[in-house]
């Protein structure tokens, strides 16, 4: 099962597109196996980082697919802005997930800089390729095991 | 435009988002408006989330913002978050730097302590 959905640049879609993955994976995922709020949270956090840091052009679009089979729910997104640095790649790609330490002082907490650390710990895999002058990213969501 | 709900209490306020997305798209005007209240009433803010049902990271940072922004005049405390907003907070450890109430009654019952 699977779906393909093409956005503008414009922020102000983004709510109705993560509604459509929701409903997407509501229909798709049907022994309950998906954290919902989880993927909502990273298809969000990464439009977000798209539109906001991705150099688009006033007129692109952005691509979204979503399909399921047995394991997992993949979303992969496809924009055609700037290619990210290897520095930024990295921050997607590492396994670092920074956050604050028990009793942290409110004062040294960052007010911005938490959605990149969401979309990794809100999803079980993320990978990102440059391809046809396209950046794509894809986020993997296992699908629990049933407990019998 | 977004809109609020106000209570006045002795020593702390509350305030109640109408709307159901804590995102970026409303977060800047949320956070204006919850530093302004505290400001101008010098007190402990309650931000009562009960009718918020999807948080982002601008929304999370937007809390963060108004916990700095108030501390000197009381800071602030989170009541009534469903379990997926909660959830943000949990995979971010916000759980453990902010004043998180499960219900209305017992927030107030510790702002008037």
């Amino acid at each position: 099962m699977n779906i393909k959905i093409t956005i503008e640049n414009n922020r102000s879609l983004i709510p109705v597109v993560s509604q459509a993955v929701r409903n997407f994976c509501l229909v798709a995922d049907t022994g309950g196996q998906l954290s919902l709020n989880k993927i909502e949270l990273a298809v969000v956090e990464l439009l977000t980082n798209i539109l906001d840091h991705g150099n688009l052009k006033p007129e692109s679009e952005i691509e979204l697919h979503c399909r399921v089979n047995d394991e997992e729910l993949i979303v992969e997104v496809i924009d055609n802005g700037c290619a990210l640095s290897s520095e930024q790649a990295s921050v997607y790609l590492d396994n670092m997930v920074s956050m604050p330490a028990r009793g942290a002082a409110i004062e040294a907490l960052p007010v911005e800089g938490w959605g990149v650390q969401l979309i990794k710990s809100a999803c079980d895999r993320i990978s990102y390729n440059r391809t046809d002058q396209c950046n794509r990213y894809k986020l993997a969501f296992d699908l629990a095991v049933a407990v019998s | 435009m977004i809109s609020f709900e106000h209570e006045s209490y002795e020593g702390f306020n509350v305030i109640r988002p109408a709307f159901d997305r804590l995102d970026s798209i409303v977060a800047p005007e949320f956070r204006r408006h919850v530093i302004e209240l505290a400001t101008e009433k010098n007190s402990t803010v309650v931000i009562d989330l009960i009718n918020v049902k999807f948080m982002d990271s601008s929304g999370l940072g937007s809390v963060i913002s108004c916990y700095k922004a108030t501390q000197k005049s009381g800071g602030v405390s989170l009541c009534n978050i469903n379990e997926d907003v909660k959830e943000v907070f949990i995979l971010t450890h916000m759980d453990r730097i902010f004043s998180i109430h499960d219900d209305y009654d017992s927030c107030l019952k510790k702002q008037a302590a």
